[in-house]
């Protein structure tokens, strides 16, 4: 609670909190607040700009704009959040048995994430697609099971920092087994980095959903994500600029959102950096 | 009495080269025995050879070690650690950062309470509460919700002694426990533990390299050097008459007071990197070293409970060199 509280007072941090809440609740009201249907096609009036009954203008379909950003926000946000979470326990318990056990653990461990980290993330994901086939699930899961290896490894390193701290020495001499040992005393106090990568992966996560939508193996038509439509802009980009620019600042916003609720939320856990800015 | 901890020729090797070799000695409830002995000669590893948290490359090579005549080196790891904070408790040289910073004091200590006393987290904060007081930190319910870094070094360190409390243990481990404080603090620190010692009766080993404090709270010590006990009595009789050349040395080496000094002693030479020689481990800075010095030695009784690990300890010649010392 009292983090929450912390977290309450860093502006920036609440700033990013309040976007990221109004785009959620976007997304869940997108069937009551999107002004048309974001399947209904009108090749006649394709590209045309922003005006009263399309506020952010048709695609080269004639399609509203703001309709399809609205239902893509449900699943730009989705992929976003749920591949960062798999991808964040992933990497947590992986760090963990690494840093924490060490020896032929940590040789297994590391060793298989720098395979992880031979193949392009882009590639990875991209050809696991095309074998399992696209959808909503694989791209989430794959996404999710691609970028674990970040985590590990800065989790590892400052596993092996913290390890040799004489607190968790004393926590040793009083008795504490080594799943407590790891969970109270050593985790807790390697959060901060993984605090910071998880907005930092979440924003990654929405890029790398949009490209594979680009290409085709990511979300299909006549679904939508911000990242396609702003890819499908990119054609028109000089007739009508529209189309991307808007997808575009969504998921800048989106992004610096996530980032800036990250620093927030690094300072607010950190009890010492607190005290230094009182 | 029978000894509450006891142990016998206790071996400890890195690796393969040794660091602890034939340490033995036994400790009574209620009593208070000082290690003293310089950095590295093997007074920390004992100690946390006592508490199993020996870690890699350091392992028990020989020897045992007895709490409560049970013998601790063929117990399970799962009973240990049931040991470990209940029955024996360690507190440390490094006050500052044995607490971990990201949760408040009483946390801490009631997570002691919750591991060894079977308690629930709203009951052991607020016999956390009780704790704090115990060790003198005024305002305990306030401070129960302070953070380490907001407290100084001795508070920190009453911290630590009230969580190693908390578990009642019957043998405290003190690890230099004031090395890192203010001399003003070390006293109180010192003066604390031994109050507690009186109201619990726990057995307490105190590891320092400070013969003062020795001389002012234990009642019996053991002098280390290169990872052997040279030397083993009651703090009187190695205050009084010294029968090892390396603990005679140790005290020469104190300043005296009220006496005007130039220089201190210091004992020439280091301590020898490699400890697998044959002969005394001190022979080669020893003022007094003869040909026998270079065959083995083994702990020789001067009085009933005084002995030294030196041939001359029981030829009475230990006297002569104590007398012409001083």
């Amino acid at each position: 609670m009292k983090t929450l509280k912390r977290l309450a007072h860093h502006r920036l941090a609440t700033a990013g909190a309040i976007v990221l809440l109004l785009l959620s609740l976007l997304a869940v009201f997108a069937p009551f607040l999107a002004p048309n249907d974001p399947a209904d096609v009108n090749p006649s009036q394709g590209l045309r700009g922003p005006s009263l009954q399309y506020p952010f203008g048709q695609d080269a379909l004639g399609r509203c704009i703001l309709s399809r950003m609205l239902f893509g926000a449900r699943i730009s946000l989705t992929v976003g959040l749920l591949a960062g979470v798999i991808s964040l326990l992933v990497g947590v318990v992986m760090g963990s048995l690494a840093g924490y056990f060490g020896g032929w653990v940590d040789l297994l461990v590391m060793r298989l994430a720098e395979v992880f980290m031979t193949i392009p993330q882009f590639l990875l994901v991209m050809a696991s697609v095309a074998i399992i086939g696209p959808s909503f699930n694989t791209v989430l899961i794959i996404i999710g099971l691609s970028s674990w290896t970040g985590y590990a490894r800065v989790l590892r390193g400052e596993i092996l920092a913290i390890k040799q701290k004489p607190f968790v020495e004393a926590a040793r001499a009083y008795g504490s087994g080594h799943l407590r040992l790891l969970s109270r005393h050593v985790l807790p106090n390697c959060w901060s980095p993984l605090i910071v990568m998880v907005t930092l992966n979440v924003a990654n996560v929405i890029l790398l959903e949009s490209s594979l939508s680009f290409l085709g193996f990511g979300i299909q038509e006549p679904d939508a994500s911000w990242g396609s439509i702003l890819n499908q802009g990119r054609t028109y980009f000089q007739t009508a600029p529209h189309i991307a620019t808007f997808p575009g600042l969504a998921i800048m916003m989106a992004v610096l959102a996530f980032n800036l609720l990250g620093d927030g939320m690094r300072d607010a856990l950190d009890p010492k950096l607190v005290e230094e800015a009182r | 009495m029978q000894d509450l901890l006891k142990v016998e020729g206790l071996q400890i090797a890195f690796g393969t080269s040794p660091v602890v070799r034939q340490v033995s000695f036994g400790l009574k409830p209620g009593e208070t025995l000082g290690i003293v002995g310089e950095s590295g000669s093997g007074k920390s590893v004992t100690a946390l050879s006592i508490m199993g948290l020996l870690s890699h490359p350091g392992r028990i090579t020989a020897g045992s070690i007895t709490f409560r005549g049970q013998d601790l080196l063929t117990l399970p790891e799962d009973k240990r650690r049931g040991l470990r904070g209940s029955s024996m408790a360690m507190i440390f040289q490094e006050p500052m950062t044995c607490l971990n910073p990201v949760y408040t004091v009483g946390q801490q200590i009631g997570e002691v309470l919750t591991l060894h006393r079977g308690m629930d987290k709203r009951k052991a904060l607020a016999n956390a509460a009780e704790y704090l007081e115990r060790v003198g930190i005024p305002d305990p319910a306030k401070r129960l919700r302070n953070f380490p870094h907001e407290l100084s070094g001795g508070m920190r360190q009453r911290v630590m002694i009230a969580m190693a409390l908390a578990g009642q243990p019957e043998l405290l481990i003190a690890d230099e426990p004031t090395t890192a404080l203010d001399v003003t603090v070390q006293a109180q620190i010192l003066d604390l533990l031994s109050d507690l010692q009186k109201d619990t009766g726990m057995a307490q080993l105190l590891i320092t390299h400070d013969l003062g404090l020795v001389a002012e709270y234990a009642q019996r010590a053991i002098v280390m050097y290169a990872g052997q006990v040279v030397e083993t009595g009651t703090v009187q009789e190695l205050f009084e008459h010294p029968a090892h050349p390396y603990t005679q040395g140790l005290l020469q080496s104190l300043p005296l007071w009220g006496e005007a000094q130039d220089r201190l002693y210091s004992i020439p030479g280091t301590v020898p990197r490699n400890l697998n020689m044959e002969g005394c481990a001190f022979a080669a800075r020893c003022p007094h070293v003869e040909a026998a010095c270079h065959q083995s030695q083994h702990m020789l009784p001067v009085t009933a409970t005084q002995s030294a690990r030196c041939w001359r300890a029981s030829s009475g010649k230990a006297k002569e060199v104590a007398q012409a010392c001083q």
